[in-house]
C-alpha cells in the first residue's frame, strides 16, 4: 500500500508565547499583552507545580499562592514587545516566560 | 483567675474550637481531607452575608448615635497605629528587613473577620450583648492598616525610585474597596439597616439559627488551611513566631483601651479587643502580593494564618473577655 505525505493545507509561523504567573497579576500581564497590540490571549487557571520559590499549589481563601498560564499567539514584532515588557513587569513577581514557534490556520486572527 | 480558666474550657469546648482543631490536626498530618474551592467559598460568603445583615439591623434599632461616629473614628485611627507598633517591635525583636516588616506590620493592624464572627459566637454562646455597629468598625478597619504599611515600606526604602509612584495604585484601591467580601459584608449591612427587623424576621431562618453550624464547619476549613502552613514554620524561624503571639495582646490594649473611653458595653470592648488583635489573612496578603512583591508571602501568610489566628481563637478571646470584664468592674 502506497502512504504518500499528508499534503498540510497552508499554515502561517507566529510566535506562541507561555506565561505562567501568580493570579493576582494575571491582569497586570493582560494589560501589557493589550498594549502591545496582541489580538488576543487564553488563561488557564488554577495551576500548580515547583519552581525556584518551592511548591505552589493554590489555596482557598488566601489564594495568593494560585499559579494561572497566559498564552498568547502573536507575530513576532508583538511577541517582542509582549516579552520584552512583562519581563521588566515580571521583575519581583514569580513566574515564567517561554516562547516557541507555532504555525496558525487563520493568519488574520493573529 | 479560676473564672478566666472556666472561660478558656467554655471556649475550648464549643463545636467551634473542637472542629477548627480537628483541621488544623488533619492539615498537620497532611490528610488528604478537602473542602471544595467553590464550598470554602460559599462558606464565607454565607458567613459575610449573615453578619453583615444582622450588624445592619443591629444598627437600625439603636440609631446612628455619637458613640457610633466617635468609635468609627477610633477605629480607623488604630488601624493606622498599629502597623507602626508592630513596626518598631518586628525591628526590635528580629532581623527582618524593611519590606518584609512594612509587609507583616500591614496585616497585624488590619483585621480576621473569622476571629470577629468567632468572638462574637462567644458572645452569643454566653449570652452577652454587644454593639450590632461593631460590624461597620470591622469593615473600617480593614484597609488604614495597608495605607500604613505600605508608607512604613516606602521609609523603609528611602529614595528608592518608588517614590515617583503612588503609594496606593488604581488596582490596589478596587482590590481593597471593591473585592467581593467587602461589598458583600457593607450591602447586607446597608440592607439589614435600610430593613431592620421585618427584614431580619424574613432572613433569620437562614441567617440566624443556623449560622454557629455553618461557623463550625467553616472552621474546620480554617483549620486545614493553617494546618498546612505549619510546615513553614522552619522558613518563619522562632523569634517571629514569638511575635505573632505577642503582638495580638499588644493590639487588644489599643481596642481595649479605645473602647473602655467610648464607654461600649463589656461585649463591645471585648469585640474592640479582637478586632485590634487579629491579623488579616485574605485582603492584606493579596494587597501586599500586588503591590510589595518583594516582601515574602511565605513568612506573613503563615504568621497571620498559623500563629496569630489560632492563638487568637483559642487563647486570645478568653483572655480579652476577661480584660474586658475586668476594666467594666473597675
Amino acid at each position: 500500500m502506497k502512504t504518500g505525505n499528508v499534503k498540510m493545507m497552508e499554515l502561517y509561523a507566529k510566535k506562541r508565547i507561555e506565561i505562567v504567573v501568580e493570579q493576582i497579576q494575571l491582569d497586570t500581564l493582560t494589560d501589557v499583552i493589550d498594549a502591545a497590540g496582541g489580538s488576543g490571549y487564553t488563561v488557564v487557571r488554577k495551576i500548580s507545580g515547583k519552581g525556584n520559590r518551592g511548591v505552589r499549589s493554590g489555596g482557598a481563601l488566601p489564594d495568593i499562592f494560585g499559579n494561572v498560564m497566559i498564552i498568547v499567539i502573536a507575530s513576532e514584532d508583538v511577541a517582542n514587545e509582549i516579552v520584552s515588557t512583562a519581563h521588566e513587569v515580571m521583575e519581583d513577581i514569580a513566574g515564567i516566560i517561554s516562547v516557541s514557534d507555532v504555525q496558525v490556520v487563520r493568519n488574520k486572527h493573529f | 483567675m479560676d473564672a478566666l480558666f472556666e472561660l478558656a474550657l467554655i471556649n475550648l469546648t464549643t463545636p467551634m474550637i473542637l472542629f477548627f482543631a480537628l483541621g488544623l490536626l488533619a492539615g498537620a498530618v497532611k490528610s488528604d481531607l478537602a473542602f471544595p474551592e467553590a464550598i470554602s467559598k460559599g462558606l464565607a460568603l454565607y458567613l459575610m452575608l449573615a453578619i453583615g445583615f444582622k450588624g445592619g439591623v443591629e444598627l437600625a434599632a439603636s440609631g446612628l448615635t455619637t458613640t457610633v461616629v466617635l468609635t468609627m473614628i477610633a477605629a480607623i485611627i488604630i488601624s493606622f497605629l498599629l502597623p507602626f507598633v508592630a513596626y518598631a517591635l518586628l525591628r526590635f525583636m528580629t532581623r527582618l528587613d524593611s519590606v518584609n516588616s512594612a509587609a507583616i506590620s500591614a496585616h497585624y493592624g488590619s483585621i480576621s473577620v473569622v476571629t470577629f464572627v468567632a468572638a462574637t459566637g462567644f458572645l452569643t454562646q454566653n449570652n452577652i450583648p454587644y454593639e450590632g455597629f461593631m460590624v461597620a468598625i470591622m469593615a473600617l478597619m480593614e484597609t488604614p492598616a495597608i495605607i500604613a504599611g505600605l508608607l512604613l515600606a516606602r521609609l523603609g526604602m528611602a529614595g528608592a525610585k518608588s517614590s515617583k509612584t503612588p503609594l496606593v495604585s488604581k488596582k490596589l484601591a478596587h482590590e481593597i474597596f471593591l473585592g467581593g467580601s467587602i461589598v458583600l459584608l457593607m450591602g447586607s449591612f446597608v440592607i439589614g439597616w435600610i430593613t431592620g427587623s421585618e427584614g431580619m424576621e424574613i432572613m433569620a431562618p437562614a441567617i440566624s439559627v443556623p449560622f454557629k453550624a455553618v461557623l463550625s464547619v467553616f472552621l474546620l476549613d480554617m483549620g486545614l488551611l493553617a494546618g498546612r502552613r505549619l510546615g513553614d514554620f522552619g522558613a518563619v524561624g522562632p523569634k517571629l513566631i514569638l511575635f505573632g503571639v505577642i503582638m495580638p495582646p499588644i493590639g487588644a490594649l489599643f481596642g481595649l483601651a479605645a473602647g473602655y473611653f467610648l464607654g461600649l458595653s463589656v461585649g463591645g470592648i471585648m469585640i474592640f479587643a479582637v478586632l485590634s488583635a487579629s491579623a488579616s489573612y485574605i485582603v492584606v496578603p493579596a494587597a501586599m502580593r500586588l503591590s510589595l512583591p518583594k516582601a515574602n508571602p511565605a513568612i506573613y501568610v503563615t504568621l497571620s494564618l498559623a500563629v496569630t489566628f489560632p492563638f487568637n481563637l483559642i487563647v486570645g478571646i478568653p483572655l480579652y473577655f476577661a480584660a474586658a470584664e475586668f476594666l467594666v468592674s473597675l
